[in-house]
């Protein structure tokens, strides 16, 4: 009766050790929701980069255009309408690009996927910034937009030093 | 062990696996909203650049008169 006891109880202390070893399996590691959250972060700061530097190229377009018909254009820093297209065509790129790290970091199971989606975007705005060099004619406007997109591609970086990227 | 002890263990142990299996998706889903409240923001930030270049770019590219 006693032995048949014992055995009930450790079958049934069984039963639960299996219970939670099928949990474990079904629901797996959860993701580390602080890490991710430092990466959200950093996606977020480095869009706010981004849109300081949008802000201030569309206020020096404008005072440009501004000052240049005001019929005194000496001491004007024009920017050509060419620069502000291709500058916003970029910093829409990158806004577009940033969304897509957004829902990476979102559904990321794993670091290793988040970090391939931040090390892809820092590509595609080195890319963007090696185009618009190319074919932006005002210093200004080159200047402003290297600073800004080594801004938003370091931002990006801490995302890829946080979840142990290389 | 009977077959009505097992038939009880295995209705205990269903149950205690529904349980600490919502226990974690809970736990999951409340860790996961201060993630996605950040990832929120960042998303707002990115449409907010993207509408701004847009009429920029609408400005630039309309046909002039």
């Amino acid at each position: 009766m006693r032995t048949q006891a014992i055995e009930t109880t450790t079958a049934g202390i069984g039963c639960i050790y299996a219970v939670l070893l099928t949990v474990a399996f079904v629901t797996g590691c959860p993701a580390n929701t602080s890490q991710l959250q430092k990466a959200a972060t950093a996606s977020q700061q480095a869009m706010i980069v981004v849109q300081g530097f949008q802000q201030g190229e569309i206020l020096a377009y404008n005072r440009g255009k501004a000052c240049a018909a005001s019929g005194v254009p000496s001491g004007c820093i024009l920017i050509p309408d060419e620069d502000h297209l291709i500058i916003q065509q970029s910093v829409q790129a990158i806004a577009e690009i940033d969304k897509t790290v957004n829902t990476c970091i979102g559904g990321a199971g794993t670091s290793i996927a988040a970090v391939d989606c931040a090390n892809s975007a820092i590509t595609q705005i080195q890319q963007l910034q090696n185009d618009g060099d190319l074919h932006l004619k005002s210093a200004t406007a080159k200047q402003d937009f290297d600073i800004a997109m080594i801004g938003a591609r370091i931002a990006l970086s801490v995302i890829v030093t946080i979840l142990g990227g290389k | 062990m009977t077959p009505i002890e097992i038939a009880n263990l295995s209705a205990l142990g269903i149950q205690i696996f529904s349980q600490i299996y919502n226990g974690i998706q809970q736990a999951n889903v409340n860790a996961l909203k201060p993630l996605l409240e950040i990832l929120a923001a960042a998303n707002t930030i990115d449409d907010d650049i993207i509408s701004t270049a847009k009429a920029e770019i609408a400005k630039l590219t309309a046909p002039k008169p």
